[in-house]
């Protein structure tokens, strides 16, 4: 295929980019305002999975010249079309293009898994080890006060006694160290970052995944009781995190051998037979109450570690890592709950910046006692401010394990995530920029993140 | 059998579809215009096992939809040329020329003859200009396959191809009347020239915008997103204002033809058919609907009978021109009977929109020409080649590129 790899697009190209982006949005508004919905509205998912993937494409693209990430022109464009600003795509669309959101997060998962390598691990080690202690306990903890702290705001915590109020804390601790390792993946590759930043952070949000998963059931069985308010602890509890962790790394690695097998002796049209496993299992992981993400991240490990296919996978991941990224952004910025933002961006605004300080601090700390390179130094923390999907599904967890705190509580995790989920990956494209590890103007490949160039 | 179930299953059969389109070995595997797919659905679907029941199926539409659409838009960015090589313009007059009459003369037939019968004047016209287009389409795949099979090369092969492949412009553009005689509520009120008219000014206006967008820079991650978005957003466009989808579709494959990226638009999207194709016959299969009132299952008889006589007659006296011999030009046009993806993305399209046993009639005389063709067609252009000589015998690896797969030609083109 032709390619304009290394050249940089001219201001006719961005002119052009910018009309066919406000073409379309033209299109769909006059469409929408025809025919505002249909029954089922399954023909408006058509519409809205179309307007999303392309107006996030050239939203991205049209963003790229003032320096944007391309994950924040795909969840501006799913904001602007969403159904609280351009009222394009509407809530039953996005509620319905849900699977194919979860088929990308799986998508991204198994890419993810599939960039982690055991000589990279053991490379970042030592850094990998302090960055995880000290984030996961300095940030809970500060996070924990802060929110504590500002609960006389809230008006949801009006009725909670001093121990109730200390065990909703606890759990959003928990939230605030939650990370996204799609934005992570998105923007590595975009960049094409090469180098310890892009190494560092990897591994750290890949990894804090299971650390995050871990933390949450025990943050569930000390939490409840505090603020159901009756019962003990029950350690009963912890088997459901063993099941679902054993079960995911168990599933996970028969899939990555099952891959590994496939891409070894046959290859032909994976993505057919990564679109049907996905599809297929992610309703049978829920089944069988095990964590599709971790299960996809398993794979994706196994065979980069375990097997000789690792870079085939890579490869097959590659071809298409465009089309997930925008799907799953754009749907997530679609899916923003903006008025829920304004109503609430005060005091989301000031956990947000807690935990961003928090993050910032335990970066510092973690990088001095490991003894990191500069850069990993002075960027450590840029890859631990974006949340996304995965924060999201943590709240959800919590909310529905604990119902006692209402939607109130979902509502103020999801305006924190909003607001992350801007910042976070300009932050982290910044730190790539400012680190000189960006191979700008490249086309994207996946195959060849970090992983495959490490420092 | 629940969503889940079926979509697994129809990856399944995408994966199939993909096998068989790779590798000379198993290429020309399986039935000419696929239609053994179509026959599974029926057999999966609510008259017989009941596996796919009419709820699934229509839980299934917006799948569908976008199956159909990505076909359409397939044969319309590989319409004006067979792999690398531009299909003449006479030949595309002719092509054109002979679906024109086929398509008008089975509707004379359908319509003087369903006069004699209850049906009102606009039903009768929707039901004979529906089975007059879906008569005009003659699938390419069923000549490639003969080609495949019999390693057969020469000019009537290529003809044969020729006319295939250009008769699938008046049944795709021509199907936009249906659609706008059944439109949504929200657009019932608009000119019914506007409603022909929008889907080819969407095809048009978006396939110009992608030509823009990818004829500067092709950069791969790109253009996969901007090529399904903008497909995905002209088919639901249209499925939103109930008009045609294929037709837009189809345009816009067709202005992205005049791109200067073609080949590789083309060699991108080329696999992408059979994994599409086949799902969507066993989709259309099972939403076949034999329950029909006897005047229309009489009418759709009377037509298939005017098709097969339509299909001879102009046949033999245009392609007389090009072939001396008589029997063989009348042989020519029985092997034309071959019908496939086109007659299935307009009969589901509309079935679907229209929602009444006029559309099913439509899905069920596709499904019948379907079968008539695969019975007669291939062993009639067999017996052509072999007439004209054409066969090179058994060894199928030795035929001309001409009708070979697009994807594996595309490979072997130069670069630009």
């Amino acid at each position: 295929m032709s390619s304009a790899v290394g050249t940089s697009k001219t201001l006719s190209t961005r002119l052009i980019q910018l009309g066919a982006l406000l073409c379309i949005a033209l299109l769909i508004h006059v469409v929408t305002r025809i025919v505002p919905q249909l029954p089922g509205g399954s023909t408006s998912t058509v519409l809205a999975l179309g307007f999303l993937l392309l107006a996030g494409t050239l939203m991205s693209e049209v963003l790229e010249t003032v320096g944007l990430p391309h994950l924040t022109g795909y969840i501006l464009a799913g904001m602007i079309g969403g159904p609280y600003i351009g009222h394009w795509v509407d809530h039953q669309a996005v509620k319905q293009l849900a699977p194919a959101s979860t088929l990308a997060l799986c998508l991204i998962a198994l890419g993810g898994g599939a960039e982690l390598k055991m000589a990279m691990l053991i490379q970042v080690a030592r850094s990998l080890a302090w960055a995880t202690l000290l984030q996961s306990s300095l940030v809970w903890v500060i996070a924990s006060l802060a929110f504590l702290a500002l609960s006389h705001f809230m008006p949801f915590t009006a009725e909670f006694s001093m121990i109730q109020l200390c065990g909703v804390a606890f759990l959003w601790g928990v939230i605030a160290i939650t990370r996204s390792p799609s934005a992570a993946l998105g923007i590595l590759a975009q960049t094409r970052a090469k180098g310890p930043l892009a190494t560092f952070s990897l591994a750290f949000v890949m990894l804090s995944d299971v650390v995050v998963v871990t933390l949450l059931a025990i943050a569930l069985v000390i939490a409840r009781p505090l603020v159901v308010g009756e019962g003990g602890i029950s350690l009963s509890d912890l088997s459901v995190l063993g099941h679902e962790l054993l079960g995911s790394v168990a599933v996970g690695t028969t899939l990555g051998l099952i891959l590994a097998i496939y891409l070894r002796l046959i290859r032909r049209q994976f993505l057919l037979v990564l679109l049907a496993i996905g599809f297929s299992l992610t309703e049978a992981l829920h089944y069988i109450q095990v964590e599709p993400l971790l299960t996809f991240l398993t794979a994706g490990f196994v065979v980069q570690n375990a097997t000789k296919q690792g870079d085939s996978l890579l490869h097959e991941v590659d071809n298409i890592s465009g089309t997930v990224f925008v799907v799953f952004f754009a749907t997530a910025g679609a899916d923003l709950d903006l008025p829920l933002l304004r109503t609430l961006w005060p005091i989301a605004l000031t956990l947000c910046g807690v935990r961003a300080a928090a993050t910032v601090l335990s970066a510092k700390i973690a990088s001095r006692v490991a003894d990191d390179v500069p850069v990993v130094k002075r960027f450590g923390f840029a890859p631990l401010i974006s949340q996304a999907g995965f924060a999201l599904g943590i709240g959800a967890v919590i909310a529905r394990t604990i119902p006692q705190l209402g939607g109130a509580f979902q509502s103020m995790i999801i305006a924190c995530v909003a607001i992350n989920e801007l910042i976070g990956p300009i932050t982290l494209k910044y730190a790539f920029d400012k680190s000189g590890e960006s191979d700008r103007g490249a086309d994207q490949t996946w195959a060849e993140l970090p992983s495959n160039h490490a420092a | 059998m629940n969503g889940t179930w079926l979509l697994v299953a129809l990856f399944a059969l995408a994966y199939l579809g993909s096998i068989l389109l790779k590798g000379r070995a198993i290429r020309g595997f399986g039935l000419p215009s696929g239609s053994e797919y179509l026959v599974i659905g029926f057999v999966l679907g609510a008259h017989v096992f009941a596996v796919i029941d009419r709820q699934l199926v229509a839980q299934f539409q917006p799948v569908v939809a976008m199956g159909m659409g990505w076909l359409s838009f397939r044969v319309g960015i590989s319409y004006l040329s067979v792999g690398t090589r531009a299909i003449r313009v006479s030949r595309l007059l002719l092509g054109n020329l002979l679906s024109l009459l086929v398509t008008v003369g089975v509707a004379a037939v359908v319509f003087f003859v369903g006069r004699a019968f209850s049906f009102s004047v606009n039903d009768l016209g929707f039901l004979a200009l529906g089975v007059g287009l879906i008569a005009a389409d003659n699938t390419r795949h069923s000549v490639r396959w003969v080609a495949e099979q019999c390693g057969a090369s020469g000019p009537t092969t290529e003809l044969v191809g020729d006319l295939a492949r250009c008769s699938a412009l008046l049944p795709i553009l021509g199907a936009t009347l249906l659609f706008a005689v059944v439109p949504s509520d929200h657009v019932a009120g608009l000119p019914f020239a506007l409603r022909v008219g929008f889907p080819l000014l969407l095809g048009i206006a978006l396939g110009g915008v992608l030509l823009l967008l990818l004829g500067r820079e092709l950069r791969k991650n790109e253009s996969w997103g901007l090529l399904l978005g903008t497909c995905l957003m002209a088919a639901g466009a249209c499925l939103q204002l109930g008009l045609s989808s294929i037709a837009s579709l189809f345009i816009l494959g067709l202005v992205l033809s005049f791109s200067k990226h073609r080949w590789d638009l083309k060699a991108m999207i080329a696999p992408t058919e059979q994994p599409v194709l086949l799902p969507m016959l066993l989709l259309a299969g099972a939403s076949v609907n034999v329950q029909l009132p006897s005047a229309v299952l009489l009418l759709l008889l009377v037509a298939v009978v005017a098709k097969l006589a339509l299909r001879v007659l102009f046949g033999a006296l245009i392609v007389r021109r090009f072939v001396a011999n008589r029997a063989v030009a009348l042989c020519i046009g029985i092997s034309q009977m071959s019908c496939g993806v086109v007659s299935v993305i307009i009969s589901t399209g509309i079935a679907a929109r229209s929602n009444s046993a006029l559309g099913n009639a439509l899905l069920l005389y596709t499904a019948a020409c379907m079968l008539l063709g695969e019975a007669i067609g291939p062993a009639k252009l067999r017996q052509v080649l072999d007439e004209v000589d054409e066969i090179s015998g058994n060894d199928s690896a030795d035929h001309s590129e001409s009708l070979a797969p697009e994807s594996e030609m595309l490979k072997l083109r130069p670069g630009p």
